[in-house]
């Protein structure tokens, strides 16, 4: 959903207009920058509005973020579809790891990799940890079954034989497993 | 409520709450979004600015805390439906 700015019209330029504003001060090959006394002049003709020095030096900085997070979105999405495509991970780790990749690619300076790599070796633990739970939950409802099994093993043997009772007391214990 | 000058408040509510519209639905760790938001403003933060925006956008539910299940003590925000009308409003 794109956003509004209440406060500036270059801000609520369309994107192609964006873009030609960006070009201006980084050109593509071959091309001069402008100043910003010289984009003032070309602003009325093209959008129809004026602008001053103050608000244009904002705007480029908030058009310099803009671009940085577009980016950082686009790599994210990109590398969410990517490892959809291979289905090891559910879509809660999908979104953790989208966002693992957002958040270095939207990091100013600082070690992405190393992050990537540190958030990654995070989601490894975490899953280990869940599947240690998982087994030791298992281990328990084993063990609850086996006591269960014995205390009605023993019942059997003093009364004699297996009656209606102790096999379904059997099935449930069993259950347990 | 903050005790920076109005404009000034002003000027850094917005500077945070346009560094999380730019996120779009990602969230941002605190110490991303106050990098960016110091790079937005002129002059740049100074001392607990920052910090006081940030709580009173939080008590008034512009942005919200996202959990971040692999590390609790890391905090990340997003914009709220709130605070994209608050920007797109007379802030």
């Amino acid at each position: 959903m794109e956003t509004v700015y209440s406060n500036s019209k270059l801000k609520n330029l369309a994107h192609e207009d964006l873009e030609t504003m960006w070009r201006f001060r980084y050109p593509e090959d071959g091309g001069t920058k402008l100043s910003y006394e010289a984009i003032l002049v070309e602003i009325p003709k093209l959008f129809g509005f004026s602008s001053s020095l103050g608000a244009l030096s904002e705007f480029y900085r908030w058009l310099k973020l803009r671009r940085r997070m577009e980016a950082a979105k686009e790599r994210a999405d990109q590398v969410k579809l990517e490892l959809a495509k291979n289905g090891e991970l559910d879509a809660d780790e999908l979104e953790r790891v989208a966002q693992t990749v957002f958040t270095s690619e939207a990091m100013e300076g600082g070690d992405a990799k190393t992050y990537v790599a540190l958030a990654t070796l995070r989601l490894n633990k975490r899953r280990t940890e869940l599947e240690e739970r998982r087994i030791k939950l298992l281990e328990e409802r084993a063990a609850e079954a086996k006591a269960k099994l014995e205390a009605i093993a023993n019942a059997a043997k003093s009364t004699g034989g297996l009656t209606p009772e102790t096999l379904a007391a059997i099935e449930e214990a069993a259950g347990l497993l | 409520m903050s005790h920076l000058h109005p404009f000034r408040s002003k000027q850094v509510r917005r500077a945070i709450l346009e560094t999380l519209s730019m996120a779009g639905d990602y969230a941002l760790h605190t110490t991303v979004l106050v990098q960016h938001v110091d790079d937005l403003l002129r002059p740049p933060l100074q001392g607990s600015e920052f910090l006081d925006e940030l709580r009173l956008l939080l008590t008034s539910e512009h942005i919200a805390l996202v959990p971040e299940p692999l590390d609790p003590c890391l905090k990340q925000y997003v914009l709220t439906a709130r605070g994209r009308s608050l920007l797109a409003s007379s802030l």
